[in-house]
């Protein structure tokens, strides 16, 4: 084949190429993010956010997909899950039917503690997001509620700002919510603060952007700790194994169906169905309430223990059923210098050139290889 | 067509399916990357304790696809599929490299330029890795793109480049550290000394260039916690993440630990996978390695092969974008003066990982809803396990090729001859053994905790086996005698075959797919003695299904005695497959 083909080969494909371009080349000349639809949705991998469900706080899934049915033969998504997701969630269906339903899919068999959020609930709200700056499609709701979990090891108050964008998350910005939190504890070592704020006219067609910012002394990060602590915290139920790493953990019991076991039993947690790692005689100090599920919250120190076997739990010496165990490890709060692009905005354009220039030496020196 | 217009053509066309496939794909690898350098660019989160494992190339390249995104939304411009499509030309420059890297080592070893197009169009060209490039967006072909790069100057002589791409490679993705004692010992045997101290000069002063932006971080991260300075710096900073090793790797498709995991085993097994297992036997492979092969410039791309497979197969947490961490270089290694493995090692390893996981799930910390899912053939859990058993034994089945090296095999060989023994010194053990499992399983049960003192018994009686066969004395065997000879093998491998299908078959999988299947592998396997390609072709397919198969009924029957019975035939397996592979190279040097 001449040389003279080969070049006749290569505009071809650059044509086809620009022609492929022409639905995404009108989309933006349109302005309208919707024109995209007509691009099939099986392109579509990235996660649909609207109305999709779920904080995953103690999800240890490793296979399979997460289904929600707002009702048995109602629509259902699959949730993007991530190692530090927080979210909560409410699709029109359940406004209306007041509940759902969820369903785990895929096996092997994983545990998963889902905070479901009921209408009505404290914190289930339309909204969709999670806390380093995520997109979501609002459903109509003008009330954004947004509840973060934030690690806190700091006496001192703490300013903590979430910003609703439109369009990108350095887009105009819509709304804010300006929190100030204080807490001190040993337990949990975490605090939950919800945001609210009030934004209207929001299309349902559009994408939106939440991010949050914290002013003053850097108080959470989301550590290696903190995000293994969201995403692979052990969550089973009774006789799995668990792993663990260090430190003191915080166990957390969810019984099942909200059965607890009554007051005064005596409550044995056992190691390996033999060994006692833990006992107490239960009381209602014991509990703590989350959302609208009870769980009974542990905290022990078990550093020296590098693997739990096969738990059980067992009141007044009978195995108790439950719905499932969590086991949170403790945060790391370092509070750390930020890195040099912490801000690197102003430099955009100078960068921006510097990377035109070495992209073209780049193309260059591509072309005199491909030349000799 | 001269060759530069054929590398032009296959440039032009894999840039364009690239660039077709970019904008209009989403995937939520990319996503989760992008949302992630967003947390640190623009939130400002610090790198080191949000994402360890990826070192200052890689937020370099990741910010370069941040710039223009950036200046377009100070025009107006807000369109994230832009930033996107963006995210993934970080991984094009990797493949880029590698395709660029390919095609010179290729040349050096071949000196054929049409060998080294080909050999490159067949990695460019690649379905998995263009959909890696241009659906996932995955950076890690940038990390093995300075690899390659760092051997081919190393190769050419060329220190100083060298030193900075390995170091280039080592601050994409630390784990390439680990081949600085390769590069070092290479350069050290085979060029002069002052060369060492230049490679390891260069390596260490481009490192701290790299590494500058960290060094106030680590130190308040030491000031702060020390026990979780070292346990960043030792599980997470090497590349590992935070669940290597230690947890139930339930959901890992990608080598061993999903099967094993899944077999119920884990338990007792598991704490043989892990970062201590991958070190200490990438060592001992190096080791014997270059103690058996002269120090050339195949050690240095063999070494590299093995490092990355080895981490393949222990590692329990295999991503699927962590395999092109071995696919370029299982391909340099087909190249027949370099590594002479089979090719179709090559494309059936990238099309079992295909079939496991090919474009409808993220990665492990990742799902999506794919709406073609369900259509999926291999889309359940048995089958993309046995897969991977498949794909492990493939890797494994490699690691024993790259380090045999042909001049000891050949005079091994000399030394074997079995023509006529009895075929019962093979099947009476192996019956004797059948009985004794199936007896156990009836009365005793089947406690897993049996399982490691069976694999010790059917090692032995498959060692004893083969010492029984070579007549070596006193039934004492050398580790040499078990790589000798090939009809045994061959006999070893249909007796194993025959072993597992009938316990399959008393073990009541009423099923009559499997009935036709088991029919089908055995026919099949008697052709293993055909020299010609069909009937090669029918081994190569037989051996794969079979062992897929096996691994699929194992599974879904959660039978111990599969399991068990499994073993011999998995050594056997792989024998088969070294030993095969040792035949044609004699077959073809003679």
């Amino acid at each position: 084949m001449s040389t003279k083909k080969v070049k006749g080969i290569i505009l071809l494909l650059i044509t086809l190429l620009l022609l492929s371009y022409a639905p995404l080349i009108n989309a933006c000349i349109n302005q309208s993010w919707s024109n995209m639809k007509n691009v099939p949705n099986y392109w579509s991998w990235k996660p649909n956010f609207a109305g999709q469900i779920t904080d995953l706080h103690g999800a240890n899934s490793t296979d399979g997909a997460i289904i929600i049915n707002s009702t048995e033969q109602g629509p259902s998504w699959t949730v993007w899950k991530s190692d530090v997701w927080i979210a909560s969630f409410m699709t029109k269906q359940m406004r209306d039917s007041g509940y759902a339903s969820l369903r785990i899919k895929g096996d092997p068999p994983f545990g998963l503690t889902p905070f479901i959020a009921y209408p009505g609930s404290d914190w289930g709200e339309e909204l969709m997001t999670q806390y380093r700056g995520q997109s979501f499609r609002p459903l109509a709701s003008s009330l954004w509620k947004v509840r973060l979990k934030i690690g806190n090891n700091d006496t001192s108050p703490q300013n903590v700002t979430v910003r609703l964008h439109q369009d990108s998350w350095t887009g105009p910005e819509l709304g804010r919510s300006v929190e100030s939190i204080s807490y001190t504890g040993p337990y949990p070592k975490a605090v939950f603060v919800d945001f609210v704020m009030m934004v209207s006219g929001l299309d349902t067609e559009k994408t939106y952007y939440l991010t949050i910012d914290r002013v003053g002394k850097e108080v959470w990060l989301m550590s290696r700790q903190d995000s293994y602590n969201y995403g692979s915290c052990a969550s089973s139920v009774n006789g799995d194994t668990y792993d663990v790493y260090s430190r003191d953990l915080d166990f957390k019991i969810w019984f099942y169906q909200g059965k607890t076991p009554p007051e005064a039993s005596r409550v044995q947690i056992l190691l390996n169905n033999h060994t006692i790692f833990n006992e107490f005689t239960l009381n209602s100090s014991k509990f703590d309430s989350m959302s609208i599920e009870k769980y009974l919250s542990i905290p022990i120190d078990i550093r020296l223990v590098k693997t739990l076997n096969l738990i059980n739990v067992t009141v007044n010496g009978a195995v108790w059923r439950i719905e499932s165990i969590a086991i949170e490890e403790d945060y790391l709060f370092i509070d750390t210098p930020s890195p040099f692009w912490h801000s690197f905005a102003p430099y955009i354009f100078p960068l921006f050139v510097l990377e035109v220039i070495v992209a073209l030496v780049a193309i260059k020196e591509f072309r005199k290889w491909i030349k000799k | 067509m001269n060759d530069r217009n054929r590398l032009l053509l296959v440039l032009a066309f894999g840039l364009f399916l690239r660039f077709l496939l970019m904008p209009y794909t989403w995937h939520c690898h990319t996503w989760e990357q992008m949302t992630g350098e967003a947390m640190r660019f623009i939130l400002g989160f610090d790198p080191i304790l949000t994402d360890p494992g990826f070192g200052l190339v890689y937020r370099l390249f990741n910010m370069a696809s941040y710039i223009p995104y950036l200046v377009l939304n100070g025009l107006g411009v807000y369109y994230p599929f832009i930033l996107e499509s963006f995210f993934k030309m970080s991984s094009l420059a990797g493949d880029l490299l590698t395709f660029v890297a390919l095609y010179e080592i290729c040349l050096h070893f071949s000196k054929n330029k049409r060998t080294s197009i080909g050999l490159a169009s067949v990695y460019f060209l690649n379905p998995f890795v263009i959909i890696n490039c241009a659906v996932w967006g995955s950076t890690e072909t940038l990390m093995t793109g300075f690899i390659l790069l760092a051997i081919l100057y190393c190769i050419r002589k060329r220190i100083i480049r060298s030193a900075i791409f390995l170091s280039l490679a080592t601050f994409t993705r630390y784990l390439p550290f680990f081949l600085l004692p390769v590069f070092l010992v290479y350069v050290w045997r085979t060029m002069k000394s002052r060369d060492m101290t230049r490679f390891l000069g260069t390596f260490l002063l481009s490192c701290s260039v790299l590494s500058i932006q960290y060094l106030w971080n680590f130190l308040v991260l030491f000031q702060s916690t020390q026990s979780g300075f070292w346990e960043y710096v030792f599980m997470s900073w090497l590349g590992g993440g935070p669940t290597g090793g230690r947890t139930l790797p339930l959901g890992f498709k990608h080598n061993f630990t999903g099967f094993i995991a899944s077999a119920g085993v884990w338990p007792y097994i598991g704490s043989f996978f892990g970062y201590p297992a991958f070190i200490l036997l990438s060592l001992v492979s190096m080791f014997v390695l270059l103690k058996r092969s002269s120090w050339s410039p195949r050690s240095l791309v063999l070494c590299t092969l093995i490092f990355f497979a080895l981490f393949t197969i222990i590692y329990p947490l295999t991503q699927p974008h962590r395999l092109f961490w071995v696919i370029p270089f299982l391909l340099l290694a087909t190249v027949p003066s370099l590594g002479n493995i089979p090719t179709y090692y090559f494309h059936a390893f990238w099309i079992s990982n295909f079939a496991i996981e090919p474009l409808i799930e993220g990665n492990f910390w990742t799902y999506f809803n794919f709406p073609l899912q369900q259509y999926w053939p291999f889309d359940n859990w048995p089958l993309k396990y046995s897969l991977s058993l498949f794909s492990g034994m493939l890797l494994l089945s490699v690691i024993f090729l790259c380090l045999i090296s042909r001049t000891n095999l050949e005079s091994m060989k000399s030394k074997a001859d079995f023509e006529s023994r009895s075929l019962w010194s093979i099947f009476v053990p192996f019956l004797v053994f059948s009985l004794f499992e199936i007896l156990r399983v009836v009365y005793l049960g089947p406690e897993y905790y049996y399982i490691p003192l069976e694999l010790l018994i059917g090692f032995l009686i498959v060692a004893n086996l083969w010492g029984y066969l070579h007549e070596s004395k006193a039934g004492i065997i050398k580790c040499q005698d078990i790589l000798t000879t090939s009809k045994a093998a061959k006999l070893l491998y249909l007796l194993s075959v025959v072993v597992v299908l009938f316990v399959v078959t008393i073990s009541q999988v009423d099923n009559p797919v499997f009935l036709l299947v088991q029919i089908l592998l055995l026919v099949s396997v008697w052709s293993v003695n055909k020299r010609s390609t069909l009937g090669l072709n029918i081994q190569r397919v037989s051996s794969a299904v079979t062992l897929i198969y096996i691994g699929y009924v194992a599974l879904i029957m959660q039978n111990v005695l599969v399991f068990v019975t499994m073993l011999p035939y998995l050594f056997s397996w792989l024998y088969l497959q070294v030993d095969g592979k040792i035949t044609s190279d004699s077959t073809q040097s003679s």
